[in-house]
């Protein structure tokens, strides 16, 4: 079997005497959607902050397996390897697409900028790849020179999403990607992103607090409470058959329609 | 392809202890359950991971899994890692539920396509098979584009059906796929189950209607609810 990409143990993160997130230990594998779930502040967006090095842990280990085979140890990693890690390997899909995009520059030059940060040079084959893109996140390739304000919330994460997968990353985080979005646009992009994960071999960690969007996305699912993880397992395992009290609770709260 | 489910003692299936439930559990090629009360669909959830048997009797596992081992490569499916069990469900097992859970906005003919998708088979052609499929279940071809949330319940059980058995699946899992649909339906997915069964797949399903049973079964095991105290 395959080594996991990523190896966590006891990771903690406190803010003061806080806890952000507290003794979380998973391993994420090659092509697998890992979805994160609970309720607002349990520590969703802190862990997924931790993990992907934008907050310093407090304590425990987090290791990376890079292409070449060997085992990276990402709290120690020195910053410009982290800087290029974050370009060439790893994506960060964030909640609002205006955090992620640069709005000064146009749809085009949003998806084109993490490939000239790689090292592409080529305008023609850089323009190229972004038209690819846009018509593959279903963005109306027309537009590639119109400014991200110009475009609807929805069309602005499908743009980030393509931003963000432009380069071939290994590893995506993505923090509530469907959050705020109407629910036409929200099936879409689910569609979306599992194609995407399943074509392109992606493994996907997702922080949502919406358990259709978990069941329908994820493999595994980790519930998380107060900072810690309180169950965790295969999708259906979780939803179909809930141990935990907090678990239950937030299968029985999902709306039917 | 032998299915065994066997060394487990399951709260909810007392049956199961049962040295000749336990028996005929065992190597079967097609085997059918029925019982009233509750514990059908979890024991095919058990069979499938979806569920976790409460109380794992690891001893009595080793041993079956060693003198398993011995005739041919066995997996031990409760204790397998997620990560396993994933991609053990996506190669072995077809699992028909009793409803579809599916990504809104997808067409039927992905939807079916789709586990011959994860298999690595090309796009083309498992669209051509998903369509041979659906037509064989009488889904008509005007419906394959659309997405399946706003069909009859005959329609998108057909729809279930026909993505749980479109892989050829060596294990299957049938929760009373026949239960919202007509005669003539229920005639040709009888047909499919039996089909696969020739082919050699093993079948653990359950049956309410005993037309169905008598055509694809060749053997059956009965539940009983367990008995509790009612106070």
């Amino acid at each position: 079997m395959l080594n996991p990409l990523l190896q966590v143990r006891n990771l903690s993160k406190r803010y003061g005497s806080r806890i952000g997130c507290e003794d979380v230990s998973f391993d994420l594998y090659p092509g697998e959607v890992l979805c994160v779930v609970g309720e607002s502040g349990s520590g969703k967006s802190t862990l997924l902050s931790t993990l992907a090095l934008r907050l310093q842990a407090d304590t425990g280990t987090l290791h990376y397996t890079s292409t070449e085979g060997d085992s990276i140890d990402l709290l120690s990693l020195s910053e410009p390897r982290r800087r290029l890690l974050m370009r060439t390997e790893w994506g960060f899909v964030e909640q609002n697409p205006r955090d992620g995009l640069r709005a000064g520059v146009s749809a085009g030059a949003n998806i084109g900028e993490p490939l000239m940060a790689v090292g592409a040079r080529h305008y023609g084959q850089i323009r190229a790849t972004a038209t690819q893109w846009m018509s593959r996140v279903e963005l109306d390739t027309s537009r590639i020179d119109d400014l991200p304000a110009s475009f609807s919330g929805g069309m602005q994460q499908r743009l980030q999403i393509a931003r963000n997968l432009v380069t071939g990353p290994r590893l995506v985080f993505m923090d509530e990607p469907t959050a705020g979005l109407d629910v036409s646009v929200q099936a879409r992009l689910l569609d979306l992103l599992r194609t995407l994960t399943s074509q392109l071999q992606l493994s996907a960690l997702v922080v949502t607090h919406d358990i259709g969007v978990a069941r329908l996305l994820a493999h595994r699912l980790m519930v998380m409470q107060h900072g810690r993880v309180v169950e965790a397992g295969l999708t259906d395992q979780v939803l179909d058959d809930p141990q935990h009290p907090y678990t239950q609770l937030l299968v029985s709260s999902v709306l039917p329609v | 392809m032998t299915l065994a489910l066997s060394g487990q003692h399951i709260a909810a299936v007392d049956t199961l202890q049962d040295a000749a439930a336990r028996q005929a559990f065992d190597s079967d090629p097609a085997l059918m359950v029925r019982a009233r009360g509750i514990s059908k669909t979890f024991t095919l959830h058990t069979q499938g991971g979806v569920e976790i048997p409460a109380l794992h009797n690891p001893a009595a596992d080793a041993t079956d899994v060693a003198a398993a081992t011995a005739a041919q490569p066995c997996i031990a499916f409760t204790g397998a890692s997620p990560h396993s069990v994933v991609a053990l469900r996506r190669h072995l097992l077809g699992y028909v539920s009793q409803f579809l859970h599916v990504i809104p906005r997808v067409s039927t003919l992905t939807i079916v396509a789709e586990p011959l998708l994860l298999r690595g088979v090309e796009a083309a052609e498992a669209e051509m098979r998903a369509g041979d499929l659906l037509a064989r279940l009488n889904v008509p071809r005007r419906l394959w584009t659309l997405p399946p949330a706003t069909f009859s319940g005959g329609e998108q059980q057909r729809v279930n059906i026909a993505r749980g058995l479109i892989a050829d699946h060596p294990v299957l899992l049938l929760d009373e796929p026949t239960a919202s649909l007509d005669a003539e339906n229920r005639a040709v997915v009888a047909e499919l189950i039996t089909q696969a069964r020739k082919r050699g797949a093993a079948i653990a399903g359950i049956f309410h209607d005993e037309d169905t049973r008598a055509q694809v079964a060749t053997r059956r095991l009965e539940l009983q609810p367990v008995l509790r105290a009612v106070a």
